[in-house]
């Protein structure tokens, strides 16, 4: 099976909403989002070649950490943050890991600031989905790198 | 008793703390699979419990494992993963190496609570009042 947009977003739904209890919906695409914001990647190889990108504006990922932590936003630390970014992203890619057919295995989450480096710069074409999380904008993208070339 | 939480996410452990100390647990956790064999052979006659991601640097989840089994000389530590790992040969592979039972992130606490209990987990509930 490959990965379409519905599947994605029921993806993030199950774990944003599903297991921590965001609010989570469909948007338009907020270009702002792109700002001020960290990106977390996890990158999948052998069966399915792939990364899967969460980009999330520091309001958003504020919230999501305060969440987690069960914590004030004033009160979390820039590595909180990041951490609770970065386990979103692996429980996104990992479950979309287990959607597509083929023994591949999962990197660590890698978090920073949004460069908007290739592939997931301006020029994207890969899958993306946009999200009100909390009110605030979350984007997830999937690059299929075995399609690179086409 | 103690139940000892390894995952390398610190927001992932506070969300198992919460749902397993509850229950009565004194709670260890460690960022990877190394620093969690430190913790387990500083109190191995006190875990009861081991929730264990796979996913983590230095030694991860898998490795934990076939670890904790082949030092074990008697008791059973409960191990219990909990990975967005559903790839049927790897999960084949951590029954193998010994786990007792899995749970897939993302999860709920009714989840978690369920399969604790279907390994047969000691849980002081706390009462509602
Ligand atoms: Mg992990």
């Amino acid at each position: 099976m490959t990965i379409d947009q519905q599947t994605l977003q029921q993806v993030v739904t199950d774990v944003c909403s599903g297991m921590l209890g965001l609010e989570v919906e469909p948007s338009e695409k907020d270009n702002a989002a792109t700002g001020d914001a960290l990106s977390a990647v996890v990158k999948i190889s052998g069966g399915w070649d792939s990364l899967v990108q969460v980009l999330a504006p520091r309001k958003t990922a504020k919230a999501i950490a305060s969440t987690m932590f069960a914590m004030n936003e004033d009160e979390l630390t820039e590595a909180e943050i990041r951490d609770a970014v970065g386990e979103i992203v692996n429980m996104v890619g990992g479950n979309l890991k287990g959607i597509v057919e083929g023994d591949s295995s999962l990197s660590l989450p890698c978090v920073g600031e949004a460069t908007g480096s290739a592939p997931f710069d301006e020029n994207f074409k890969g899958l993306e989905i946009s999200n009100s999380c909390q009110g605030d904008p979350l984007i997830v993208r999937v690059f299929d790198r075995s399609r690179c070339e086409s | 008793m103690y139940a000892l939480i390894i995952d390398d996410s610190r927001a992932m452990r506070k969300i198992l703390r919460q749902i397993v100390e509850p229950l009565g647990f004194q709670i260890l956790e460690a960022g990877h699979g190394q620093e969690g064999l430190e913790l387990l052979n500083e109190r191995r006659s006190e875990v009861e419990l081991c929730l264990v991601d796979w996913n983590m640097p230095v030694m991860n989840g898998l490795e934990f494992v076939k670890t904790v089994r082949k030092q074990e000389q008697e008791g059973h530590i409960k191990l219990m993963m909990v990975t967005t790992e559903t790839e049927p040969a790897q999960m084949a592979r951590a029954l193998m190496a010994g786990v007792d039972e899995f749970v897939m992130k993302p999860f709920t606490r009714d989840i978690l609570l369920e399969k604790l209990r279907l390994i047969g987990v000691s849980m002081q509930l706390p009462v509602a009042n």
